[in-house]
């Protein structure tokens, strides 16, 4: 329950509570905006394709898939499921340390 | 403030780099921002808008680790208290930012302080916690939680500066005519 002495700080903070005009400030905070790196991020995804490209003319693609399957196939299936259910382990522990490395306010 | 807008506007800012969404982001927290520094610097226009532009540029580059848990306007709250403590502690002026000199060297110079001077009058009968939990809750009408967050101190002790916070400043708003 609000008391007295609640509605009297109240009134007073509303009372000497304004709204600053922006003046520009919202354009010179845009203007020293400096640029977050996102112009060498590109290079990543473009040098893994032509890698990607690269190993594909390099070899014979229907062999290596032959063979991979083949290696597949001789391990047992529970060591395959266990495998595959490490990766969502790995991603969340991996994001979990990223995450704590950028935390910073 | 509309929550989810201020998400579509973040998310357009960490996936695309969208300044255009940041732009809208500034123009709405802005006013909130640098009030909230212009009372706790006693009035100081010029370095409250310095330390509301170190704010801003600090929410864009870390934009990334906001979690969405607490509403944005929190977490910028937070970087602004945190940007005005880290420049009191760099200047070496923490212990003097209660020193009646120092207040009435700041707020005499400005406009916005000469027609507010009651404000900081009272402000400075209290100690710099006590001044930013009081002008979350009453200036800034934060919750008690909220200001928990901002000020990265537990709700117990938010509630203890509160409370003797306006211990301290009600004598002075009856004696000033404010409880008529």
């Amino acid at each position: 329950m609000e008391t007295n002495n609640d509605k009297i700080f109240r009134n007073f903070f509303s009372e000497h509570k304004q709204d600053i005009a922006d003046d520009g400030f919202s354009e010179k905070v845009m203007t020293h905006l400096p640029e977050r790196g996102r112009k060498t991020e590109w290079i990543i995804p473009v040098f893994t394709l032509i890698g990607m490209l690269i190993t594909l003319a390099l070899v014979n693609v229907r062999e290596m898939i032959y063979q991979i399957f083949g290696l597949l196939s001789e391990i047992p299936l529970y060591y395959l499921i266990g495998t595959f259910m490490l990766f969502p382990i790995v991603a969340l522990l991996v994001m979990f340390y990223l995450n704590r490395e950028h935390q910073l306010v | 403030m509309n929550k989810a807008e201020d998400m579509l506007w973040v998310s357009q800012v960490v996936i695309s780099d969208d300044r255009r969404a940041f732009d809208r982001l500034v123009q709405k927290y802005q006013s909130s921002i640098r009030r909230f520094l212009q009372n706790l610097t006693m009035g100081d226009k010029a370095l409250s808008d310095d330390l509301a532009q170190e704010t801003f540029i600090k929410a864009y580059l870390n934009i990334r680790s906001f979690q969405g848990i607490s509403a944005f306007s929190t977490w910028l709250y937070r970087i602004a208290y945190n940007t005005f403590y880290d420049s009191v502690r760099a200047r070496h002026i923490y212990e003097e930012l209660n020193i009646a000199e120092f207040d009435r060297k700041n707020f005499t110079e400005t406009e916005y302080s000469s027609d507010k001077s009651d404000i900081f009058v009272a402000l400075k009968l209290l100690r710099a916690d006590e001044q930013a939990a009081i002008l979350l809750c009453y200036m800034e009408d934060k919750t008690h939680k909220e200001i928990a967050k901002i000020l990265n101190i537990p709700l117990g002790t938010v509630k203890t500066n509160i409370l003797k916070g306006k211990e301290k400043m009600g004598k002075f708003l009856t004696q000033a005519g404010y409880g008529n």
